[in-house]
């Protein structure tokens, strides 16, 4: 939806361009607040026995929210932790061993869900070899990694003023995607909201009455499978700062925000003057918008349907905080999920592909759990299972894969962050990354760079003409290749054939004669004729002759983003450069965005950086050589010549000769085979 | 057709009063100039008695960090001389120049975020 209408573009070249930010940190509502009852409490307790409760009731838990500790009502300070469930006496928490539980202890659970990771859990059966697997501390496998899920995209978490007594959110859970292509139901719950539900797709508009913080949930159920994915948005309603009361936060300046795909979203700094107390580490903020465009008001831009007055979702850095005492302002940076993603560290994963996860589990004594196999596994059925299982990232955030899909065999992740996991995945086996976009929304591409015909695969989302710039575009010119050779190599897997090898070289048999050699394995493929491809346009890409454009554009063009990647063109005449460059409409796709916004002139603009999109000719196949056979007439192989020990040679310690015995300075005699029981003295 | 904030008259109207020329941000492909939406006018005063000056102060104090005001000002760009309510403005914090006479010399309130 970043592509503009007619109407819009129209909008777009209008002037002036106005902006008016509005700031929203999500103060989540209490569900649960009681306190810890057991004399005993003590590091690693994943069942919390409570009393003393002082607001909400257990039935207003839901698995995933999160609990504050503290030591006072209300308070956070000794810590927090992810809620599973909870009934009329305990609570049930995520697995931990860093929170000091101890009685009386103040828990404040609230309708917040956050990034964390979700930490697996195998141990030994008793008397046997055996492991039995779990995740999440106690999850069983059933059958999860043979009926898949769903990724749900129900859009970005949301900020609001109450217009004339209402304002009305749009929903809608278009690019949900089931891994299995089931027909999906929906089951939307709307918290604060005049209508409390729906069943439908796009519910469209629900309106608000009452300014607040809410929750939305979406339920989203396999038909074949009946697996349940749930997510949650969190939906923040004030009143205008002329009306009412409740207030987004109002003493605030808008310093810098940069987004890069490299980087794998945004980085937004901030600066509030109010006394803030909702100003802590992980808080949710979202910065919201009243545009007007030649006069019209209107926003344009941002991924989520309906949502355009959305400019940013992030959360508050964990240590990004500073205080300034002479100016009474704190300062602190806002990251996209990927940046939260980025400090949460998962266990290290592997799981294979299967066609029959359950059933290999049962027939295979190499598989110790239906928990390593995943029904015929895809990249986005990994990042699936990855995520699923292993964190919390899709109760909170959007996602979707896009491109095309391989085959993998296997998947490991490191011990490393939730966002490398899925990354490294991304740009390893299919040369793509993962990026969110302003609104929170995380993608999973496949690179312009590795889509072959990208300029006619991409949606053009701009053509820029000379009125949309300002100043003077900065052209970076490579003269010089990067690469001289690229080398690619990867594996062809079929679910029921196996894995075929290929490897791959560009620009040909022979290097170019500047630039580096490169060689990258890893990759998940169709065919050889696939990778030659993906190579020669790889190698195209890299020794682009024009890497970098930066433009200055002239106003709020929020149709534009990092992600999900689209093009722009730019047309430049060779009267107005001096290198003569003839641009005619040449595609180019965004890499890095940074806007800039004066709240006291109410003009908000971007630069962007752009990189030319390429296409290459196919590289060279380069022949695999058989395995040489390690044994047989055809020779090969080796006999492991025996091992010769040399003697170990006799070592003779010199016998001592003696001690030399003094009596008052005067050499009595040498003497041998002396036991000295008690100290040695004058 | 006088000067007021919020609806109020202010006690002694502005020596003089103009429309800050606007900065253009730069200028576009075509050599455009790139103004920002919002104009800003500057009242000012020679002299001013000091329940004058302790009236804009007041203005400010109340609507200083957050809020926005309404204040009539002569309108932009028109034929005639008259008067109009600009809404959701906002006020800088007013200078003031050296006491004379028990009086406030050279006031200056400027106003900004004014869309015309």
């Amino acid at each position: 939806m970043t592509i503009p209408t007619s109407a819009e573009l129209a909008l777009l070249r209008s002037s002036p361009h106005e902006t008016n930010l509005w700031l929203s940190i999500y103060k989540p509502p209490s569900a649960l607040a009681c306190q810890v009852n057991n004399a005993s409490a003590a590091n690693g307790d994943r069942v919390i026995i409570y009393d003393n409760v002082t607001a909400g009731s257990y039935g207003l838990v839901e698995s995933g929210m999160t609990m504050y500790i503290g030591s006072t009502l209300g308070a956070r300070d000794i810590g927090r932790i992810r809620v599973r469930s909870a009934d009329a006496t305990t609570i049930t928490v995520a697995e931990n061993s860093d929170v000091p539980w101890a009685d009386d202890l103040y828990l404040t659970i609230v309708r917040f869900w956050e990034i964390d990771a979700v930490y697996p859990r195998i141990i030994q059966n008793t008397g046997t070899f055996e492991t039995i697997w779990y995740k999440d501390y106690d999850i069983e496998y059933t059958d999860q990694n043979d009926n898949l899920g769903s990724l749900i995209c129900m859009g970005s978490h949301y900020a609001g003023f109450l217009d004339g007594d209402s304002c009305n959110v749009f929903y809608s859970a278009t690019g949900t995607h089931n891994l299995k292509e089931e027909e999906l139901t929906y089951d939307w719950f709307f918290q604060g909201a005049t209508v409390t539900g729906s069943s439908a797709l796009t519910p469209g508009s629900i309106a608000y009455d009452t300014a607040g913080h809410y929750t939305t949930r979406l339920k989203v159920t396999g038909g074949d499978s009946g697996v349940v994915d749930t997510s949650y948005r969190h939906i923040s309603i004030y009143d205008r700062p002329e009306n009412g009361v409740n207030h987004p936060v109002l003493g605030w300046t808008f310093i810098s925000m940069d987004g890069s795909r490299e980087q794998g979203g945004y980085i937004t700094r901030v600066k509030v003057r109010d006394n803030i107390s909702d100003i802590v580490d992980g808080a949710l903020v979202v910065i919201f918008a009243d545009d007007w465009y030649g006069g019209t008001k209107q926003s344009i831009g941002g991924n989520a349907l309906g949502r355009s007055t959305i400019v940013y979702v992030g959360y508050i850095l964990d240590g990004s905080i500073t205080y300034n005492y002479s100016t009474s302002s704190i300062e602190f940076e806002l990251g996209s999920p990927t940046e939260i993603m980025k400090l949460a560290e998962g266990f290290a994963v592997a799981v294979n592909s299967s066609t029959d996860p359950s059933g290999q589990a049962i027939s295979d004594d190499n598989i110790p759990s239906g928990w390593v196999l995943v029904l015929n596994m895809d990249c986005e059925r990994a990042m699936y299972h990855y995520l699923r299982w292993h964190s919390t990232v899709l109760y909170t955030t959007d996602f979707q894969f896009l491109g095309t899909d391989q085959n993998i065999e296997y998947f490991d992740a490191d011990r490393e962050s939730l966002y490398s996991a899925i990354d490294k995945l991304m740009r390893g086996t299919l040369q793509g990354n993962l990026v969110s976009d302003r609104q929170g929304k995380l993608w999973a591409e496949i690179s312009v760079a590795a889509t072959n015909g990208a300029s006619g695969s991409f949606p053009s989302s701009l053509e820029i003409q000379k009125q949309d710039w300002m100043g003077v575009p900065t052209i970076d010119e490579a003269l010089v290749n990067e690469l001289s050779y690229l080398e690619l190599g990867g594996i062809a897997f079929d679910f029921s054939a196996g894995s075929t090898a290929y490897l791959s070289g560009a620009p040909g048999t022979a290097p170019a004669y500047r630039g580096r050699v490169e060689r990258l394995q890893g990759h998940a493929l169709t065919n050889q004729a696939q990778l030659n491809t993906l190579c020669g346009n790889l190698f195209a890409y890299r020794n682009a002759k024009y890497p970098s454009v930066m433009i200055n554009l002239v106003g709020n063009y929020r149709n534009l983003d990092i992600a999900p990647q689209e093009l722009v063109s730019l047309s430049i005449e060779s009267t107005e450069n001096p290198r003569g460059i003839i641009w005619n409409g040449k595609p180019f796709h965004i890499t890095e965005i940074r806007w800039v916004y004066d709240a006291r002139e109410g003009f908000m603009h971007p630069s962007i950086i752009l990189h030319e999109v390429t296409q290459g000719s196919a590289g060279t196949t380069i022949a695999i050589p058989a395995l040489p056979p390690s044994s047989g007439e055809d020779g090969g192989g080796f006999d492991i010549p025996p091992l010769y020990i040399p003697e170990f040679p006799t070592i003779s310690i010199p016998s001592l000769g003696g001690v030399d015995i003094y009596h008052n300075g005067d050499f009595v005699a040498t003497v041998t085979g002396i036991n000295f029981i008690d100290d040695v003295c004058e | 057709m006088t000067y007021k904030i919020n609806g109020t008259e202010l006690v002694i109207q502005p020596t003089k009063g103009r429309w800050v020329d606007r900065q253009s941000v730069d200028i576009d492909g075509w050599g455009h100039p790139i103004y920002p939406p919002y104009r800003e006018f500057e009242l000012s005063w020679q002299l001013g008695t000091m329940e004058q000056a302790e009236q804009l102060r007041t203005y400010f104090s109340a609507v200083g960090s957050t809020g926005t005001v309404v204040v009539d000002l002569p309108k932009y760009a028109t034929n005639a001389y008259t008067f109009f309510a600009y809404t959701g403005c906002v006020l800088q914090e007013p200078s003031y120049g050296a006491f004379f006479a028990e009086h406030q010399a050279d006031m200056l309130l400027l106003v900004t975020r004014i869309k015309t």
